[in-house]
């Protein structure tokens, strides 16, 4: 075969294999002018060669990627909006019923109390035994339901950020705490903290609720030794709450964070099971990261994560679609 | 309708919470006559001497006003409004007893004049000690200024 033919049927065999690709393949300038335009192109994008050849890529690809981004952005926003409101709406819910439990428990508890104390003495054991728990039974009622309606206030409230050095935070925490604190042997090992942006009342009561359950749950303790620090996971900043109590079953670490969840007897330690979905929520609020990790008789630790000063801003928009605005212009 | 001494209005429309407040204001010594009105309507009628109750005069011998804020007819707001407004009435203390613990609330009633602000608890022994130390405070400890004396004076500097 002559070299013209050769070359010739080298051409058509490539222009055949582009042809039948079935992928688009695009020729184009260094400056991305079309100049060639396969039969999958015009597939998959609609357009024909005629249509496009000649013209700059960037006109036909990006604003149908653009418009793609855009409404998975505008969608992603909606989706957040409304979860947002159905969060709120489930928050106003949970107050406004908490709120109407309580006028009710008061009567329930008052009219107990007030026979226990003038009808007691006169009452057979049994009933009054009987009646002992009805009470009782009402007080802790009473206690779920102000607990309840604590969750939902935190959860309602608008979140005041400011710089704030956590040190102080945890040393009023520790000084609210002395009553409790008092007659036991207690080692606090409080680290230096950084300063973070964030509500100094809501963290506050993130290292209450969490040193509070440290103290009980080192009851048994003859020394208690509850440690306060800061570490860095992933290059993010992570403060923790250690202590050397009874611990808990890593089985059981998701649940710990619900409402009302409770890992121990009520006879063996006091509590509703709220105050850790306290510190949860409260973390959520600030975009941070809570989570524990612990050994039965050996202890535990809870790790949370807040943002440094400056990063509170940050915007909720993804950034994909921040890129892609950017793009368009 | 006595127009004796009267040391506690309560303002409360719950009968039951009535109940439990009355059979803990009689354990406590301190307080012998208590009068309840039952919604805000009838807590300004006795007050002021209106309605009802114009046969009172208007100078009120009442000593402590405990007052709920959701009330049928008129609303512990305009109660407690009126009280604070009213000549012979603003110098008694009014306590605000109420489920609510609403930041709005709280503002609104110290915003208006009230004299203290307490959530009713649900424990009974605690409310119990609440009602005590209320009504040690305020009918004991406090010390008011002579009715009579201050009405006057209000009347003088009003001219």
């Amino acid at each position: 075969m002559s070299e013209r033919k050769q070359v010739r049927a080298a051409t058509s065999q490539l222009a055949s294999i582009v042809d039948s690709a079935d992928d688009a393949i695009i020729g184009m300038t260094l400056d991305g002018i079309i100049l060639s335009w396969n039969p999958s192109a015009e597939r998959i994008f609609g357009y024909s060669a005629e249509e496009v050849k000649g013209r700059p890529i960037s006109i036909l690809i990006l604003p149908e990627r653009y418009t793609e981004r855009k409404q998975a952005q505008q969608l992603l926003i909606q989706r957040t909006a409304e979860l947002e409101a159905a969060n709120k709406e489930l928050e106003a819910f949970t107050y406004s019923v908490s709120h109407d439990l309580r006028a009710p428990l008061r009567h329930i508890n008052g009219f107990s109390k007030i026979l226990l104390e003038d009808f007691g003495p006169q009452m057979n054991p049994a009933a009054k035994e009987y009646l002992q728990g009805i009470h009782e039974t009402a007080q802790y009622m009473g206690r779920l339901v102000d607990d309840l309606l604590h969750l939902a206030r935190v959860g309602r409230k608008e979140l005041i950020l400011q710089i704030t050095g956590l040190d102080a935070l945890v040393e009023e925490a520790i000084v609210d705490l002395r009553t409790e604190a008092q007659d036991r042997q207690i080692d606090w090992q409080v680290g230096p903290l950084p300063f973070a942006e964030c509500d100094p009342g809501l963290i506050k009561q993130v290292f209450a609720n969490l040193l509070s359950n440290a103290l009980k749950f080192t009851r048994p303790r003859e020394r208690a030794v509850i440690e306060v620090g800061q570490m860095t996971v992933d290059g993010q900043p992570v403060i923790f709450v250690r202590d050397n109590g009874i611990g808990f079953d890593m089985r059981y670490a998701d649940k710990m964070f619900g409402v009302f969840q409770r890992l121990h007897r009520q006879e063996d330690f006091e509590g509703t099971g709220v105050g850790l979905a306290i510190v949860e929520r409260i973390i959520h609020k600030h975009a941070g990261r809570v989570w524990a990790e612990a050994e039965v008789e050996k202890g535990d630790t809870f790790y949370f994560t807040l943002l440094p000063p400056g990063q509170a801003r940050m915007e909720t928009m993804p950034m994909i679609g921040g890129k892609a605005c950017r793009q368009a212009k | 309708m006595s127009a004796g001494e009267i040391d506690i209005l309560l303002v409360e429309d719950s009968s039951t919470d009535v109940d439990l407040t009355l059979h803990v204001l009689r354990q406590s010594t301190l307080a012998n006559r208590t009068y309840v009105a039952r919604d805000g309507e009838e807590a300004l009628e006795y007050l002021f001497g209106r309605g009802a109750y114009s046969d009172r005069g208007p100078e009120c011998p009442v000593k402590l006003i405990l007052l709920d804020l959701k009330l049928p007819k008129v609303d512990g707001l305009t109660v407690l409004s009126a009280i604070k407004n009213g000549l012979h009435t603003k110098v008694i203390p009014v306590v605000i007893l109420t489920s609510s613990r609403e930041e709005k609330d709280v503002m609104n009633c110290y915003d208006l004049g009230a004299n203290s602000y307490v959530q009713k608890p649900v424990d009974f022994d605690h409310f119990r000690e609440i009602v005590k130390q209320l009504c040690l405070y305020w009918l004991r400890v406090n010390q008011p200024p002579a009715v009579a004396a201050f009405s006057a004076k209000q009347r003088r500097r009003a001219r």
